[in-house]
């Protein structure tokens, strides 16, 4: 006898315990029953459970308050979330070099008491302390180019705070990193799992970086592209990328790009797999029609970075 | 850790004619009627309530130190004595007193378990001073039960709790985090995150988050779990699931929880759920600028990384806004505001035989558009709460209200400080709420990690408890009688030069035990306290005499239970 009791999975009834599968295809219950198994993402909603449950409760339960979520409405038409995309390529996405500077940067205004290590933070100051430049330190970290396996590695990782000598924080919680087989290697891979702040920078990293995102950039024949992989949020804006694709031979991207907006809804973009000026716009699921936006200048942080090496 | 599951967790699945009914035994799971059901005649029946009630100074006694945290005044235990038809009004000015939401807090804590004595970021990792350790722990425990605390008292509606779009901060709070908290203001107040965080009040707390964390890997099903046990009264850690009979295989749980019907059973209600909490999804642990801080961007990864969307019960959700109105909206929420405000009251959990009271508390929330005064009020009237004495005759498995109940050792500490100006405390702890350096289990209190659950019983260490808090107490409040005799104090008008031939040295004992009794002291009680306090003076004075004489008062069952 099988029992079409999805709702056991549902609220989480006082089965029997199970113990096995049975040939019908459930589950055997020491009680000798056979308990479907169904999806219960799939499963009425607790409204409708109430529906189905008949007239005895339902007089009662119907006289339950019933909120309505606010609809997302975007704040952003098509002109204005053009201008927000535009104006968050302009600052340019993020990147692990202006992590790894900043920290390299403090970490030479300690000395030999403090934090004693030229590069690491390797657990001793915990609390912090302050060395004879003004700069303070504490925490954990680890310098990736200490531990390098390729010709170019750099990277910092840790959960940490320091000062510099002017009082201005670098905080970090997580890891940046980026890797290439040489300096003349035609792919650099990156990632940027981190939430951070770098009040010596006059960018982003001033107001604060959270990022969980990891790409590639590749040269070649006066030609760089960008692909990115995952979430940031920098400048006001968050920002979602899968397979995103930015080029400096190209006017707008490919992949898919998503921004949320001021009402807390995202708006997505798909490009599709080559790099178009003009992609599908969609916001919250529902298709909005086709948006145009240049957003090559996202690459233009990690070109300028990648010059200096 | 096993805890006896909620009553209350099968009424859907019970109204449905799911699974059967288990056997119903004392102790034991048991399938209880969906609420608003009419009642079944296999149902059990409302009988007679098994117990008396308590007298209505005992009573008054039990309802404000429930909500007020402290003794009833003199004059209100007079009135209630020589009427008890004033205890009634006396009540509603209770309810509307500004302890309330204190009260309210105190006694969530012990089911919400957010008020631990440690979160993954420390007083340190914010450089502040060691004696603000204390307040930092308890801000951050308290501020999702601060919230609904307010909620409660403030008689807003319940649904607030879950689509607020402010929280509760402090000041310190308020210095710590993204909050935007009034430059200059004290105390705890409204006021909303500034870090693009949905509107979800409780859930969209740092408090609840940082008490129920998640790793990496967990991809926050642990917190799903949380709000479903916090606030639908649902627990998935006591589901019938047989880990050992799953065939999958181990090494890759992330496709198990996809296809195994084992885990399928649990994870495909809660990883949508999970899915809704990303923002609050951390790449590391320990660190203060990754936990205190949501992140928006990262709502946009719990599709790719979990596989599932967001979505409550099959109702595909935007994010944790929608939410929020989803949990307000769903049926077990009001079930579950009922099982655990009387379960607060009541100091236990609710059984089969509670479902028709629980029941009419439940229409007591709806009826009153989802207020919460007018369900605290009705579970402070009911017999249950106000049984004072089993009767001989009552069946044992029907003599389940506790008729003596211990005090917490908020309660203590509230209330001692109040009528004594005893106050314990160590290096900014307070030693009856806390156990880094304080006694809150020792006293019978709930640290919410390992002790989940408040004593009902008295013990070895609650007795130890008494007697430093006794004459802590005594101490206080003899040295706060002879600074200001006039005061309102347990000892007004104590003078040292009293002898027990003089009328007004009884009158200062049965005062006192009326104060912190609410029980006119017998005569041959107090001849026994007197015999205390001859004994004691010749050695060391009549200051220490009365002093143990407050203590052995406090330190009475009278006191130490409501």
């Amino acid at each position: 006898m099988r029992s079409p009791c999805w709702a056991l999975l549902a609220v989480g009834c006082a089965a029997p315990a199970v113990k096995t599968v049975c040939e019908e295809g459930g589950l055997l219950a020491e009680d000798g029953r056979c308990y479907d198994i169904v999806d219960d993402s799939a499963a009425p909603s607790p409204e409708d459970q109430e529906q189905e449950d008949g007239d005895a409760g339902a007089g009662q339960t119907s006289t339950l308050p019933q909120l309505e979520a606010d609809a997302l409405r975007a704040a952003w038409d098509g002109p204005a979330l053009v201008a927000a995309l535009e104006s968050a390529a302009a600052v340019g996405l993020p990147t692990p070099f202006g992590l790894t500077a900043a920290y390299a940067e403090v970490m030479a205004q300690g000395d030999s008491r403090c934090p004693a290590n030229p590069y690491e933070l390797d657990g001793r100051f915990l609390r912090g302390c302050t060395a004879d430049s003004g700069a303070f330190y504490s925490g954990v970290s680890t310098w990736i180019p200490v531990h390098r396996r390729t010709e170019v590695e750099f990277g910092v990782n840790g959960d940490f705070m320091l000062f510099d000598r002017d009082g201005r924080r670098l905080e970090v919680g997580g890891g940046v990193g980026w890797q290439a087989e040489s300096r003349d290697a035609p792919v650099i891979k990156f990632g940027l799992y981190v939430t951070a702040v770098w009040e010596g920078d006059p960018g982003p990293l001033h107001d604060g970086l959270s990022a969980s995102l990891d790409g590639s950039l590749s040269r070649g024949a006066g030609r760089q592209a960008l692909e990115v992989n995952g979430s940031v949020a920098f400048a006001g804006y968050a920002f979602a990328f899968r397979r995103a694709g930015f080029a400096t031979d190209c006017v707008g991207g490919s992949g898919s790009v998503e921004l949320r907006d001021p009402s807390l809804g995202w708006h997505r973009l798909d490009f599709g797999s080559t790099c178009t000026p003009c992609g599908t716009w969609s916001f919250e699921g529902a298709e909005m029609g086709e948006l145009c936006v240049d957003l090559s200048p996202m690459i233009q942080t990690y070109s300028d970075a990648w010059s200096t090496l | 850790m096993i805890r006896q599951r909620p009553m209350w967790g099968c009424v859907l699945a019970a109204a449905l004619g799911c699974g059967g009914a288990p056997e119903t035994k004392e102790g034991e799971h048991v399938t209880l009627q969906r609420p608003g059901a009419e009642v079944r005649p296999s149902e059990p029946t409302p009988t007679a309530a098994p117990f008396t009630p308590l007298s209505a100074p005992r009573l008054l006694r039990r309802m404000s130190l429930d909500l007020r945290g402290v003794l009833p005044s003199v004059e209100e235990l007079d009135a209630v004595e020589a009427d008890p038809a004033a205890l009634e009004p006396i009540l509603d000015s209770y309810l509307e007193d500004p302890r309330l939401a204190d009260r309210l807090v105190d006694l969530l804590a012990e089911q919400w378990w957010t008020r631990v004595d440690v979160f993954d970021i420390v007083f340190e990792d914010y450089f502040l001073d060691p004696t603000q350790e204390f307040a930092f722990e308890r801000a951050i425990g308290e501020e999702p039960l601060r919230l609904v605390a307010h909620v409660m008292a403030e008689n807003q509606p319940y649904t607030d709790i879950v689509t607020s779009d402010t929280t509760m901060a402090n000041e310190l709070l308020g210095a710590l985090w993204p909050l935007d908290y009034p430059e200059g203001a004290v105390g705890w107040r409204r006021v909303p995150y500034t870090d693009g965080r949905p509107a979800a009040g409780v859930l969209s707390t740092n408090g609840l988050m940082w008490r129920y964390t998640a790793t990496r890997s967990n991809m926050n099903r642990g917190r799903a779990a949380a709000l479903s046990r916090l606030l639908l009264c649902e627990d998935y850690v006591v589901r019938p699931v047989s880990f050992s009979a799953a065939s999958s295989d181990v090494s890759d749980p992330e496709r198990a929880i996809r296809t195994d019907p084992y885990c399928v059973t649990c994870h495909a209600s809660l990883d949508p759920i999970a899915a809704t909490f990303f923002g609050f999804w951390w790449l590391t642990l320990y660190s203060r600028i990754e936990q205190q801080t949501y992140h928006p961007e990262r709502e946009a990864l719990a599709e790719e990384i979990m596989g599932v969307s967001p979505g409550w019960y099959g109702e595909p959700v935007a994010d944790l806004g929608e939410l929020g109105v989803a949990v307000a909206n769903d049926p077990r929420f009001y079930s579950c505001a009922v099982e655990t405000w009387a379960r607060a009251f009541w100091r236990r959990p609710l059984v089969a035989e509670d479902q028709p009271e629980a029941e009419a508390l439940r229409l007591a929330l709806v009826e009153a558009d989802a207020r919460p005064i007018p369900l605290l009020r009705a579970i402070l009237m009911s017999a249950e709460y106000q049984a004072g004495a089993v009767v001989a005759e009552a069946p044992e498995v029907e003599a389940r209200a506790l008729t003596a109940r211990p005090l917490s050792p908020e309660v203590l500490e509230t209330s001692l400080a109040e009528r004594t100006g005893f106050r314990w405390q160590y290096e900014g702890f307070e030693q009856l709420r806390n156990d880094d350096h304080g006694y809150r289990i020792f006293a019978g209190g709930v640290n919410g990690i390992s002790v989940v659950e408040p004593a009902v019983l008295p013990s070895v260490t609650s007795a130890l408890v008494s007697v430093r808090i006794g004459e802590g107490a005594g101490s206080a409040a003899v040295r706060q009688a002879l600074a200001d005799p006039d005061a309102p104090t347990l000892l007004r008008g104590l003078d040292l030069e009293l002898v027990p031939e003089d009328p007004a040295f009884e009158a200062l004992i049965d005062a006192a035990a009326w104060q912190l009794h609410g029980v006119r002291l017998p005569t041959e009680q107090r001849d026994e306290l007197v015999t205390l306090w001859a004994a004691i003076v010749p050695a060391v004075g009549p200051a220490a005499a009365w002093e143990a004489v407050v203590s052995a008062l406090v330190q009475d069952p009278l006191f130490l239970t409501d």
